[in-house]
């Protein structure tokens, strides 16, 4: 009997060690949190960090990393994804930070951002616009090939756009950029006729919109196929896809574009793309060497990979913002004071240390951010920081209010329900705000948690009050501002449902107009609106980092063909085509 | 016999029915829509929005779209993803050698590690031996797998640098590089079953041991050795047996934590994907050859219960 007691009570501090050294050193994954292709789906983004250690962000933060002049050719990197892209077809499918690393990798665009977001020729030398701005001239570079040996023309563009107006992912884009027809002037110059004046209409054609070109004939004949097959312009080719696992692509040896000394790109041999859902798993694997750099849009593992030495680390923060919005068309939030009211509650830095630690991103006031050149003062200034009395004076004004528009009694506290996807940040995050909210004595806060699937529905349907979102990017303000000020009752991506036929207004003025000064205030004054009728309340910025061995470089000094700096890593997107590993 | 064939086909039909017919179900009442997954929540075209909920037959009532998906899968077409447009039977094919072969494993060195130590228990009972491996049992059922295979990866892959920390090598690729990515996962699914095992093999063991035929091994002067394997083990690995098919089908499809935390491409990784994108041909068809493989294995078992005891043949 003593022996049974002995041996049972040396199995209980053994197992409390074993759990320890578990818990300690790594994040244990939640059973829902699988990553998936959500991130484009702009919901705020998912973090499976477990209860931090220390919850402040180391205070010096290398946010560059000094390029070498050791380039060398050659060597493999294996990088491990959030989750798996689920097709590469530029029309078809929708993209992700993980997409977009594979498919950069592979195809080129025929327009690219440079460092100081302007747009510069990529497989397109250039772009006139008519007076009026519905129709666009573009040039191609000559002397471009796929991989498959077909050379890159005018007609290519012009097959591409049938495939793009049906496309899942780019139908869309063809409509809301007013692009009607596509034809092919000469060899090399495309015209694009807009129904429309569209001043941004270049934007369209970057990135994962109308810009990235692939081959039209084969992904005609097979578009199933083409997806674990692509066939682009890009640095590397496909060499294998295996779903959920890796996807391999090897070096092209033909690839047309240069470094800025005349050097063939790209330098790698081959790039690995590994899906690895599981947050501390994945960091992990770049420690331990099983993969030699990783992509996070994680707040608490940029914080964890950031106390590990021996990495570069390659960090973004731009413009795409955390934070929520409230639904306009429901009571209470179809009064103003009570959006000002909690938006003025909320204390944007403890959300920030919620998230992930003080300090791991910035504050933010509008859907640019404060290095952009299209941040605007007034609308910062609009914008309601933490103040607790404010805040509680604006709700008491509306619980007070015989007329509120909830229908209570005065007196009575208003009811909020507060929807965030279910991962242990946001978790912390929601209940930061929870405590404030409920802490003005005003507000019973109701908190619920759907699975990414439902939570995009929910505000797809109107079905939510104030709801965990992530806004903005880097691209043309039009892309983003646009479907968020349109008439809810003709798009269902207005998802506070706030309408003003002002802003709508406005954002046909900057669609009629290329001076930049003229559509930069007219997209600032709808952000200041928003701030002044307190629709969206912030989190701070999107903080992002591709993490990678010591000897990667070249990931934040990439160059467009012209010798123009690129844009660097926005939202983890990685330009593997300029990577290099020195000697 | 065809009439046990018969009744055993008869099981397997209606049990696929139900299994068919409430996944599909279950998933037609969840919120959230396959098309916002396809399309996201950037800008889309009505007319192509709806041209999709057309192919996909998404606005027909419920239980038609049941029944074209049953007539379709009774000739072997599952469909394909609403997602990846990827033919299901294919991401299935692809899948189930991953996970049968993180099950196979796990069942192996479950049974490897169960058997010795269960049978040192009810040939050791109430002694050390026997008291130790209960509160080791104890333990290994206590933790759940996911924070074993933390474990793991952070003692085998981060500290000593021994094994990669996830993904996964295919057999085709070399079966060493196989064996590293797969011997982590394998271990931390084999701990809870291993648990079980060595406890029913005792409890089995301890109740056999006290049969007339074995004192009369004994008085027969046989050691214990040759007692313990060749005469107690068999009668009392028929519930071994049982646990052993029904764990393996379980760990078919109860690999979701595991899969997800190695970053394995097997049937529950494909799964859980499959739930949080509604794509609901993937679930089913994934739900539907879990619950073949569940009912064929069960249907092995009561065969091997014939094979393994001559009582029930001679019954």
């Amino acid at each position: 009997m003593r022996q049974r007691r002995v041996v049972t009570a040396l199995a209980i501090p053994l197992v409390l060690a074993f759990v320890a050294a578990s818990c300690g050193s790594d994040d244990s994954s939640s059973e829902t949190d699988t990553g998936g292709e959500t991130t484009e789906a702009n919901t705020e983004t998912t973090d499976d960090s477990s209860e931090p250690e220390d919850t402040t962000a180391p205070e010096e933060v290398v946010t560059t990393v000094d390029a070498t002049d050791e380039i060398a050719y050659g060597g493999d990197v294996i990088v491990g994804l959030e989750a798996e892209a689920q097709g590469l077809r530029p029309w078809e499918d929708v993209f992700s930070s993980n997409s977009y690393n594979i498919m950069y990798a592979i195809y080129d665009t025929l327009f690219a951002q440079t460092a100081d977001g302007e747009y510069a020729g990529f497989l397109a030398e250039s772009i006139e616009p008519s007076d009026d701005l519905t129709v666009w001239t573009m040039t191609l570079r000559p002397d471009v090939t796929f991989h498959d040996g077909t050379g890159l023309t005018a007609q290519t563009i012009v097959d591409m756009f049938p495939i793009q107006q049906a496309g899942a992912n780019t139908s869309g884009i063809v409509a809301s950029s007013k692009l009607v027809a596509v034809a092919a002037v000469d060899d090399l110059t495309v015209e694009y006729t807009l129904s429309e004046p569209n001043s941004a209409f270049i934007s369209a054609l970057d990135g994962g919109d109308l810009g990235m070109v692939f081959e039209p004939v084969a992904a005609a004949a097979d578009p199933v196929a083409f997806s674990l097959n692509p066939i682009g312009t890009g640095a590397f080719t496909m060499q294998s896809r295996d779903p959920d696992n890796e996807t391999v692509i090897v070096k092209n040896p033909d690839y047309w574009r240069t470094d800025a000394d005349g050097n063939p790109l790209p330098y790698l041999d081959s790039v690995s793309f590994r899906p690895i859902p599981d947050e501390g798993n994945r960091l992990d694997a770049l420690i331990s060497g099983t993969t030699n750099a990783m992509i996070t849009l994680r707040q608490g593992t940029i914080r964890d990979a950031l106390e590990e030495s021996g990495l570069n680390f390659y960090q973004f923060q731009g413009s795409n913002i955390g934070g929520g919005y409230f639904n306009t068309l429901k009571a209470p939030f179809d009064d103003q004071r009570v959006r000002l009211g909690l938006v003025t509650l909320t204390d944007q830095d403890e959300m920030i240390k919620a998230l992930g630690g003080e300090g791991i991103s910035q504050a933010g006031s509008q859907w640019s951010s404060a290095d952009s050149p299209w941040f605007y003062e007034p609308a910062a200034a609009a914008y309601s920081n933490f103040d607790f009395d404010k805040g509680k004076g604006l709700l008491e004004e509306y619980i007070n209010d015989p007329a509120r528009s909830d229908g209570k009694g005065a007196g009575e506290k208003i009811d909020v329900t507060l929807s965030c996807p279910p991962d242990p940040s946001l978790i912390a995050y929601v209940q930061v705000i929870e405590q404030i909210w409920s802490g003005s004595e005003l507000v019973n806060v109701n908190l619920t948690s759907f699975d990414q699937a439902t939570h995009i529905q929910l505000a797809l349907t109107d079905e939510h009050d104030a709801h965990c979102w992530r806004m903005s990017g880097e691209g043309d303000p039009s892309g983003y501002i646009n479907p968020a000020v349109a008439d809810p009752a003709e798009s269902s991506l207005n998802f506070s449902n706030y309408f003003d036929p002002e802003m709508v207004g406005w954002t046909t003025e900057a669609g009629l107009t290329t001076d930049f000064e003229t559509r930069k205030e007219l997209y600032g004054k709808i952000n200041q609106r928003w701030n002044e009728q307190g629709v969206y309340w912030y989190a701070g910025q999107t903080a992002t980092l591709v993490a990678t061995d010591a000897d990667i470089y070249g990931l934040d000094s990439w160059t467009l063909p012209d010798g123009a700096p690129g844009l660097g890593t926005p939202n983890a997107e990685a330009r593997w085509a300029d990577a290099y590993i020195t000697q | 016999m065809i009439k046990t064939i018969a009744f055993i086909l008869l099981r397997l039909v209606a049990t696929l029915l139900a299994v068919t017919f409430l996944t599909f179900a279950m998933v037609a009442l969840l919120p959230g829509d396959p098309v916002d997954t396809i399309l996201g929540t950037a800008q889309r075209d009505p007319a192509v929005e709806e041209q999709i909920r057309e192919d996909l037959n998404l606005d027909d009532p419920f239980v038609v779209r049941y029944f074209t998906w049953l007539g379709n899968a009774v000739t072997g077409d599952l469909g394909s993803s609403y997602i990846t447009d990827q033919p299901v039977a294919d991401t299935i094919s692809q899948r189930v050698p991953v996970t049968a072969q993180l099950a196979s494993m796990a069942i192996l060195i479950a049974v490897i590690v169960a058997i010795p130590v269960g049978v040192l228990g009810a040939y050791k009972q109430s002694r050390w031996q026997d008291t130790t491996s209960s509160a080791a049992v104890q333990v290994a059922l206590s933790i759940p797998n996911f924070i074993v295979g933390i474990f793991l990866i952070w003692l085998f892959a981060v500290q000593l640098n021994w094994l990669p920390s996830s993904n996964w090598s295919r057999l085709s690729d070399g079966v060493v590089d196989n064996l590293k990515t797969a011997i982590m996962p394998s271990v931390a699914l084999a701990l809870g079953a291993m648990a079980l095992f060595s406890r029913l093999i005792r409890s089995d063991m301890v109740a056999t041991l006290k049969e007339d035929y074995i004192l009369s091994a004994r008085a027969k002067g046989l050691s214990d050795r040759y007692i313990l394997f060749r005469h107690a083990l068999r009668p009392s690995s028929l519930s071994l047996m049982t646990v052993v098919g029904i764990t393996f089908g379980a760990l078919l499809g109860g690999t979701v934590v595991i899969e997800t935390l190695f970053a394995i491409p097997g049937l529950g990784f494909s799964l859980i994907n499959a739930i949080n994108a509604r794509d609901i041909l993937l679930i089913q068809g994934i739900t539907v050859f879990i619950a073949v493989m569940f009912v064929i294995i069960n249907t092995v078992v009561d065969l091997l219960y014939v094979v393994l005891d001559p009582r029930i043949r001679r019954s």
